[in-house]
């Protein structure tokens, strides 16, 4: 009995790979996806939040290998980003499938990957790049310097329609790189409840600093657990204060930190006082995994995030009443961050390739690519000509668009990701009383500069 | 109980009875409360899949939903999932079949068989189990893009088929097997193969269960390996593959409810498997225990 069993064991393992092999034989090797890119960024998500779910692509054709295009003079590309949630995934579908509609001789192949910066890093360094791929505005330096990315100054129709910032956001060493699909902005959230409960006037373009402290402070009530605001250990929230109270990160052109500065000090005493002082908590403290989460239950009446807090309030706290307006203004006046992500054309495919990648993402960015993608009211238009009609349409959204005006790009030069680490270990500390603001600082300029002499 | 000599003291008998019960009731109320707080994460999940987002948000521990909702299934409606379920079962499957023959045949020779530099081979085999599985993506990758392994069956199951681990184990297991039994078979004039098939084997049967149930649960849960095998074609994603797509690309808010039934979809054939082979899976793990 026990010999027949290890029998039909060994049948079964032969037919195993008699199967195995016939499927490989079957399948055509695919353009893979494409990658480098090292450390995960704790950038907010350019795109909104993430939530739900890729639509795969339905029928899979099995993707041409680069060197020979599928049919004739038509060429297949494979077009690798991750997936957000599903009515943004099912979009960027129905944009591709005009594409591929409107042109017979290019097809693009939607891939939305889990893990991308792993599957991405996986296919650049193997040599198998996806021939347009997402790339965020912080990761871009590090790209660029690892020559994984074509430069698309002059092949991207009409870049000076870009909102300044957005292209500084994908300019690096003085060239451009790639036009960005879409971008988002920081702003200020406010429940409306909880400011009429405190017979407060709603915060407005004008605030500045003071207001908002004096607001928090009596809006927060620490007996309920009930914080004015939610602020997170996370530079990329700080720098605001940072620009706006006029420091900057480095000089301009990145060979000397900055970052120890008068302003910087204002800017990082400001922000960890609003704590210290109890005037502010971290998500964590409010029990939410970050700060739209405390803000939606109502465990902080004011927040500072992005435009990606409006779907995942509507989907996961539908009840409260909030307003947005812009952050306030600091000593030197207005700022904001921008975060976006752009369509990248790898260096090393060949030209033919290259000129067809171009031109899918000309279209992706362009004015009819851009409608069709930013109808949707959640990512917003990169191209300034797009303004007017998308507000009309979302009018809710105005200060999260309007913030372009004054935004800065969240990108700095490679390997900056260790201060980005530094700086967010050094505001936890701070807002636990271990460290002091200036000590942050000088940590930070410190590690910076290590970074800039590499 | 009834009391049945009447002479040797009803009282002393009716107080251990007494002790013994509370005993009994105390360490049962222990125990009730130990399984319910192993079980309560399991439940949370179950009913977390079955609740709206807004619930989740609002009191994320409480176990019973106000509403129902079949939300969280529904998100994976446009998701492959039988097809990705019919890739994992058959991916694993034959990845643990191709352990289980090429493990204990390896293990075999390396512990009966002797040959030169057989301690060297072993040694080496032992030495690609340090090296972290992390470090080999890449060159995995390019290696796998070469023999045009990318997106295939074949380059899911292939660099899978025997693993250091198994060789290991099976070649311990062998090595306690008392030489006297193959003697005793190779008297009655078995040739190896014969010996191997049916003396050997079927003694492993214990060190053939552990591996068996190490193998298909790690190929049934792996991410990272299918993750840069599968690079397009994503009717060829196993489950865990697919449903990572459930989390969305950065992650800031997440969609609990269908998080959690992507996971229970994920663990409830492990968990079928696990119910109906128990007895052989506790058999397996006492005997690894024993052969640590």
């Amino acid at each position: 009995m026990t010999r027949k069993w290890y029998k039909l064991l060994a049948f079964f393992l032969v037919l195993t790979m008699a199967l195995v092999a016939c499927g490989g034989q079957e399948e055509e090797p695919p353009a893979g996806a494409d990658g480098e890119q090292d450390v995960p960024t704790e950038a907010p998500p350019v795109e909104e939040e993430p939530e739900a779910e890729e639509e795969p692509p339905a029928e899979e054709e099995p993707p041409a290998e680069e060197e020979e295009p599928a049919e004739g003079t038509g060429a297949e590309l494979q077009l690798m980003g991750w997936s957000s949630s599903e009515a943004e995934n099912t979009r960027l579908q129905a944009v591709i499938d005009d594409f591929n509609a409107a042109n017979g001789n290019i097809q693009v192949n939607l891939n939305l990957v889990p893990d991308y910066d792993t599957r991405l890093q996986t296919s650049l360094a193997g040599g198998a790049p996806p021939d347009v791929f997402y790339i965020d505005s912080f990761r871009l330096p590090d790209l660029v310097d690892a020559g994984a990315v074509e430069p698309a100054e002059g092949r991207i129709e009409d870049p000076d329609d870009f909102y300044e910032s957005l292209r500084d956001a994908f300019t690096y060493n003085g060239t451009f790189y790639c036009p960005p699909k879409d971008f988002s902005t920081l702003g200020l959230q406010y429940n409306t409840d909880m400011f009429d409960a405190a017979g407060l006037e709603y915060p407005n373009e004008d605030w500045t600093w003071d207001d908002l402290r004096s607001a928090a402070e009596q809006l927060t009530n620490e007996e309920e657990g009930v914080y004015g605001m939610v602020l997170s250990a996370d530079f990329a929230r700080w720098i605001a204060f940072l620009y706006q109270a006029g420091g900057e990160v480095a000089n301009e052109d990145f060979t000397e930190m900055t970052i120890n500065s008068p302003e910087a000090q204002e800017a990082m005493d400001f922000y960890v006082n609003m704590v210290l002082d109890g005037f502010a908590a971290q998500p964590a403290d409010l029990d939410s995994g970050w700060a739209g989460e405390a803000f939606g239950r109502e465990r902080a009446a004011m927040s500072m995030e992005g435009n990606w807090i409006v779907p995942a309030l509507a989907d996961g706290f539908p009840d409260v009443n909030y307003g947005v307006t812009q952050l306030p203004a600091g000593p030197a006046g207005e700022a904001t961050m921008a975060f976006t992500v752009c369509y990248g054309v790898p260096a090393d495919i060949p030209d033919e390739r290259k000129e067809a990648a171009f031109e899918v993402v000309n279209y992706l960015t362009g004015a009819e690519g851009m409608k069709a993608w930013t109808d949707l009211g959640l990512a917003m238009p990169t191209r300034q000509s797009l303004r007017d009609q998308w507000l009309e349409q979302f009018p809710d959204l105005q200060p999260f668009l309007d913030g372009a005006e004054h935004a800065r790009a969240w990108q700095f030069v490679t390997g900056f990701q260790d201060v980005l680490d530094t700086v967010n270990n050094g505001l936890q500390q701070a807002f636990a009383g271990t460290m002091t603001s200036e000590q942050v600082l000088e940590q930070a300029q410190e590690v910076g500069t290590e970074v800039l002499n590499r | 109980m009834a009391s049945i000599s009447p002479t040797i003291a009803e009282t002393p008998a009716q107080e251990v009875d007494w002790t013994a019960r509370l005993r009994l009731i105390l360490s049962y109320a222990i125990l009730f409360l130990l399984a319910f707080t192993f079980l309560y994460p399991f439940l949370l999940t179950v009913t977390t899949s079955l609740k709206t987002l807004p619930e989740i948000n609002e009191n994320p521990v409480a176990l019973i939903p106000e509403t129902w909702t079949l939300e969280g299934y529904l998100a994976m409606q446009n998701l492959n999932v039988g097809r990705w379920m019919f890739n994992s079962a058959f991916v694993a499957l034959a990845i643990t079949v191709g352990n289980v023959l090429f493990a204990s045949m390896a293990g075999y020779a390396l512990a009966r068989i002797p040959f030169p530099g057989g301690n060297l081979l072993f040694l080496t085999i032992l030495g690609t189990m340090m090296i972290p599985g992390i470090v080999l993506l890449i060159p995995m990758f390019i290696i796998l893009k070469q023999v045009n392994f990318i997106d295939t069956y074949m380059g899911l199951i292939f660099p899978k088929v025997t693993t250091a681990f198994g060789v290991f184990l099976m070649k311990q297991f062998f090595e306690s097997i008392p030489k006297d039994l193959e003697e005793a078979a190779r008297i009655d004039g078995a040739n190896r193969l014969q010996m191997f098939f049916r003396v050997i084997l079927p003694i492993a049967r214990p060190a053939l269960i552990a591996l068996i149930i190490f193998t298909f649960q790690g190929a049934w849960n792996d991410f990272m390996f299918p993750l840069i095998v599968i690079s397009v074609r994503q009717e060829l994603y196993t489950l865990p593959l697919g449903l990572a797509v459930l989390r969305g690309g950065l992650g800031e808010s997440l969609q609990w409810n269908a998080i959690l039934a992507g996971s229970l979809v994920t663990t409830l054939p492990m968990a079928v498997i696990f119910i109906f082979f128990q007895r052989y899976f506790l058999e397996g793990i006492s005997y690894t225990g024993l052969k640590g």
